[in-house]
Order: structure tokens, then C-alpha cells, then sequence
């Protein structure tokens, strides 16, 4: 087990999951999100393939109204 | 009809998505205004909440443009990450470039944003910068590959019109093959409709609407005023006289120069 953290939130997952398992899992995978790990973007064709490492830092990145 | 990167519009009103009471207003005044570009911003999701789906619900319904913005960037490798995930969450090219170089009146930082805006161009972005009216940090946009630019008219959400028609006229004489954006600082119809008569191409504004007591009206009286604007510009306008002219010629009336044979 590996512990994470989803918008500065830890949270313990499994040893070899994806961004994309726990995005799932987290009921996260959504049209209107965009995902940075550790401060990088991760785009939505490496969810797959991007496994989670101890300590990263998942940000979940939303529309919001602006000017 | 205009050609704005490849779309062709109708409406050279650009709007903001902020402020309004409620969603429902928002979609309301947007349609009203007719506007086919809106912009928006990102944010880092609350670590407890799950929101975002009824404004991106919202937006979509709209079924405009959408222009997202580096709002809240204070230097230029922010703003480009923050353009890379504007990006990818909206699935446009097109980037309403912030660099903000002071918070007290939110004015473009000169040095960042033509940092940033030469990296974008490089990567493929459509770049809007908000800057000053300054015409050479104008033309140095201009010189990394900025096709538009976007000069306040005043400091943003400060609806104080145009503080300085000279530097924007001189911007469109200078400039005459840019697309020139008003972006900041409009605060009625009327400093549309002078932007506009000045040639400037469109008009993007937000608060102006949005803190208006009825923000769904005076989104059509700003659709109006940049129409007429607009209008007045291709039409070419009189020049200014210093002296009366009378309207209806007076030669020939009845009582022309009367009071000199009294």
C-alpha cells in the first residue's frame, strides 16, 4: 500500500494502481476535470498508463466562472 | 460577419462568465448579449467538494466558444501551465494570457506576459494577451506571434471607460492588420460604443453586465452599443469642427439677413 494525496486529502491505494483506477475510484473521472500530478498535467490518454507513486500529489483542476 | 482565428461570428462582443447572482442569470445574459465567446477560469477542486458540473453544464448548453483565462497568475511559467491545463480541460488551442504584474490595479506585467506569450505561440496556443495600451509592449506581442491583442481600457472590474483614447487610437493606426480586443475596464454601453468607433475589432467585458441591476438588459444594451459602434466606424464619421455650421441652409429663406434692412 501506498499512501497519496487527492487535493492536499491523503488517502491509502494499492501498490501498482493507475491514475485512472483511482480516479474511478474516487468517482473523479469526469468530461469537465483535468488532472496534475505533482504540479504537472497529465492528459487524459495517460490515465491509463500513469501509475501512482508514494507521496504524489494529485490535483483535481475544475472549470470555474471567470472574466 | 467577422473571421476571429478561424471562427466565423457575428457578435464582436466577448463575455465573462463571474459575478452574476446566479447561473441562471449568467445564461440569460449571455444570450441576450448575443455574445459567441465567453470566458472562464480554472480552479483546484476543494479537497471535500464535488462541484463544477452545473456551470460546466451551463456552459455547454450555451454552446459558445470558450476563451479560459490565466486568471491569477502572477508570472510566466504559471500562466503557461495554467494554459496547458486550460487546454486540456476545455479542448481549445485559444488562451486568455494574465500575467499580472501588480494586484493593487491588476495591470499586465510587460515582461512576463511576452515571456509567456512567446513559449504559448511556440507551443501551438492561440494567444489573447490582456496587456496595457502601451504600443511597443503591443508591438513586442506582436513580434512573438500574438495575432490579437487585448488592451484595458482601465483596471479590470473598474468600469471607468476608456482612461485613455489616445493610446488605443494610436494602437489601431499602428496596428492595423491586429485584432484589437478591449479587454478590462468598461463599465457602460457607451465605453463600447466609443471603443468601437475608435475601429477596434471587439469588445470583451464581464462586470459591467454582471454587477448591473439587471444584468440580462444591460447585456442587450451592450449587444446595441457595439453594433452601433461598429457600424458608426465602417460608415466613417464627420470630423470635428470648431466652428457652427448651420444645419439647414439658410440662403433663400424667408427672412435671410431681414434684420439688416430694419
Amino acid at each position: 500500500m501506498i499512501t497519496v494525496f487527492l487535493n492536499n486529502k491523503s488517502h491509502t491505494v494499492e501498490t501498482g494502481k493507475t491514475l485512472y483506477d483511482f480516479l474511478v475510484q474516487h468517482h473523479q473521472l469526469k468530461e469537465y476535470v483535468a488532472v496534475t500530478i505533482n504540479n504537472h498535467l497529465v492528459v487524459r490518454r495517460d490515465f491509463t498508463t500513469t501509475l501512482l507513486k508514494p507521496n504524489d500529489c494529485i490535483d483535481i483542476l475544475i472549470p470555474m466562472q471567470g472574466g | 460577419m467577422w473571421n476571429l482565428m478561424g471562427k466565423s461570428l457575428t457578435s464582436r462582443l466577448l463575455l465573462g462568465t463571474a459575478h452574476y447572482p446566479s447561473l441562471a442569470v449568467m445564461t440569460a445574459a449571455i444570450q441576450a448579449s448575443g455574445a459567441e465567446i465567453i470566458t472562464l477560469a480554472i480552479q483546484r477542486q476543494a479537497p471535500s467538494a464535488m462541484g463544477g458540473e452545473a456551470f460546466w453544464q451551463a456552459i455547454k448548453d450555451l454552446n459558445c466558444h470558450l476563451l479560459p483565462n490565466t486568471a491569477g497568475c502572477g508570472d510566466a511559467s504559471t500562466a503557461i501551465r495554467t494554459a496547458e491545463i486550460s487546454r486540456e480541460l476545455f479542448n481549445t488551442s485559444w488562451i486568455k494570457l494574465e500575467v499580472i504584474g501588480d494586484e493593487y490595479n491588476l495591470q499586465a506585467d510587460p515582461i512576463g506576459l511576452i515571456k509567456a506569450a512567446k513559449i504559448l505561440v511556440e507551443q501551438g496556443f492561440e494567444v489573447f494577451p490582456y496587456c496595457t495600451d502601451d504600443l511597443v509592449i503591443c508591438q513586442k506581442l506582436v513580434d512573438v506571434g500574438c495575432k490579437i491583442l487585448m488592451p484595458w481600457a482601465a483596471p479590470i472590474g473598474s468600469g471607468k471607460g476608456i482612461l485613455n483614447p489616445y493610446a488605443l487610437a494610436t494602437l489601431r493606426k499602428r496596428l492595423p492588420d491586429i485584432t484589437l480586443i478591449v479587454d478590462a475596464g468598461i463599465g457602460k454601453p457607451s465605453d463600447a460604443v466609443q471603443v468601437m468607433e475608435l475601429g477596434f475589432d471587439g469588445v470583451l467585458l464581464n462586470t459591467a453586465v454582471a454587477l448591473a441591476q439587471q444584468p440580462v438588459a444591460m447585456a442587450q444594451a451592450f449587444r446595441h452599443g457595439i453594433i452601433a459602434g461598429h457600424e458608426a466606424y465602417c460608415a466613417g464619421m464627420m470630423p470635428e469642427r470648431n466652428v457652427a455650421h448651420p444645419s439647414t441652409s439658410l440662403i433663400d429663406t424667408p427672412f435671410w439677413h431681414q434684420e439688416n434692412k430694419v
